[in-house]
């Protein structure tokens, strides 16, 4: 699957993968049919998976991913090519989308206050070591 | 945008947790099919858990103001002082219940829910509601309140019926009196008897006829306190004026004991006349002189106008107001 076009603002850091808090989603489903039961069907050519994900940002690393949601993202509804973090520390492009609505919760440092910023991606296909365009 | 701002003098939260509101119809985002999704609102919303933390003093502070500004939390406010994701400054409204909490050596944790809107735009920095240095709140507060007063920009309150004021650097409360003599304000005198309410006239029974009332405080006898109100220089100017609106009260703190005070219209034409009793009349230049006892230690003024009327007192015409003149005393000097 080719990875949208859309790509996270570069002064943002990549999103941190909580390495075991992610879902793997079947592509199948329980399709109705006209006579009889049921019966599972193939609805998506890939598996996908919700993935927990979260980084620490600046006030202005915060305030231009939140910018980016809004307008890039059109408040969340856009797929975009997600940068995620490994727990092995490797560096995969995702296509993604958000599941859930950013979290914000400030931390405590010196100076402008920072940001924990959490989420849930639903992302698809397989993840890939380039970029978009690339 | 709101007009109500949040007090300048009250520390904003020290915790806030924001999650973006999703305003998206999401189609297939339980994993089997591919997922869609499409924008329903396009004004910014979030909520937001916020934690405070007050010192005693700061929470009665807030409180009030949560109460008198906020009509017990319903009202929006501008708070351009706290930091949000997308920057400084927010639009809020309080959602949840206040949760308050002892966390030792005094302070107090306050917990609270809140609804965050308008991200795109910066809020307004309204200007002081009042041109008086402290507030006002609409005397039907006042009476529902008893001695709590607020004041939105600078800020006057009891505790335990110790009366607080913000200090010099405008970062904390401190204390204005000790205890109320008997839990009221002290009347002042009026030539040789105890003072209540008086009515002030216009020089004609005709609608807005009275004008702005002034207040000077310790004036050095009654010629100086006169030029001062002809040259519509006072020290406390009212807000009160033309035909309609509502009246007010206000605590007026200062910086010595109050022992003098005069109340006139202000810029009136002829020469300036005390008058000890009866109607103040600006028909014949007349203004009020008030006294209070010097034991009495009076550290501040607590003023009520009443609504414009007439000279028969019917609202609404603007000829005639009500004022009253109190004094909260210091304790012993």
């Amino acid at each position: 699957m080719a990875l949208p076009s859309i790509t996270m603002p570069t002064t943002v850091p990549d999103w941190r993968a909580e390495p075991h808090d992610f879902t793997v989603l079947l592509p199948l489903a329980q399709v109705p049919v006209v006579v009889g039961a049921p019966r599972r069907r193939r609805v998506a050519t890939s598996g996908q998976r919700f993935l927990v994900v979260d980084m620490l940002a600046t006030a202005d690393q915060a305030q231009a991913l939140h910018a980016w949601v809004e307008a890039d993202l059109e408040a969340g509804t856009l797929p975009f090519a997600a940068r995620v973090l490994a727990d092995d520390g490797t560096r995969h492009w995702w296509h993604a989308r958000l599941a859930e609505m950013p979290q914000w919760q400030a931390v405590a440092g010196r100076g402008a206050p920072m940001w924990q910023v959490s989420t849930r991606l639903r992302l698809e296909g397989e993840p890939s070591a380039t970029a978009p365009g690339a | 945008m709101t007009a109500i701002t949040y007090p300048i003098t009250l520390p904003g939260p020290a915790d806030i947790a924001v999650q973006d509101a999703d305003r998206r119809a999401m189609a297939g985002m339980d994993g089997a099919a591919p997922g869609s999704a499409r924008a329903l609102e396009l004004d910014r919303r979030a909520t937001a858990q916020l934690r405070f933390r007050f010192t005693a003093v700061q929470w009665s502070a807030w409180h009030v103001w949560w109460r008198l500004a906020l009509g017990d939390g319903g009202a929006w406010f501008s708070a351009p002082n706290w930091a949000a994701p997308w920057g400084m400054g927010v639009v809020a409204q309080f959602t949840g219940p206040v949760e308050v909490a002892h966390a030792g050596r005094g302070l107090r944790d306050v917990s609270v829910q809140a609804e965050l809107r308008g991200a795109s735009e910066a809020p307004a920095r309204a200007e002081p509601r009042v041109p008086l240095s402290l507030v006002a709140v609409d005397s039907a507060d006042l009476a529902d309140y008893g001695a709590e007063l607020v004041a939105m920009t600078g800020l006057v309150t009891d505790v335990d019926d110790v009366w607080h004021r913000v200090n010099a650097a405008g970062t904390d409360l401190e204390v204005l009196g000790t205890a109320l003599a008997g839990g009221s304000p002290i009347n002042p005198t009026r030539g040789s008897l105890p003072c209540g309410a008086v009515q002030f006239r216009g020089a004609a029974d005709t609608t807005g006829s009275l004008g702005r009332l002034g207040i000077v405080i310790n004036g050095d006898n009654n010629t100086a306190a006169a030029a001062r109100m002809a040259a519509g220089l006072a020290d406390r100017i009212s807000l009160v004026t033309g035909s309609s609106g509502a009246g007010y009260a206000a605590v007026l703190p200062w910086a010595q004991p109050i022992e003098l005070v005069h109340v006139g219209q202000l810029s009136m034409g002829g020469t300036y006349t005390v008058v000890d009793e009866g109607d103040v009349s600006a028909a014949a230049s007349e203004f009020l002189r008030l006294t209070f006892d010097e034991s009495d230690n009076i550290v501040a003024l607590l003023v009520e106008e009443g609504p414009p009327t007439n000279y028969a007192g019917t609202p609404g015409t603007g000829s005639a107001r009500m004022l009253r003149v109190r004094g909260i005393s210091g304790g012993d000097a």
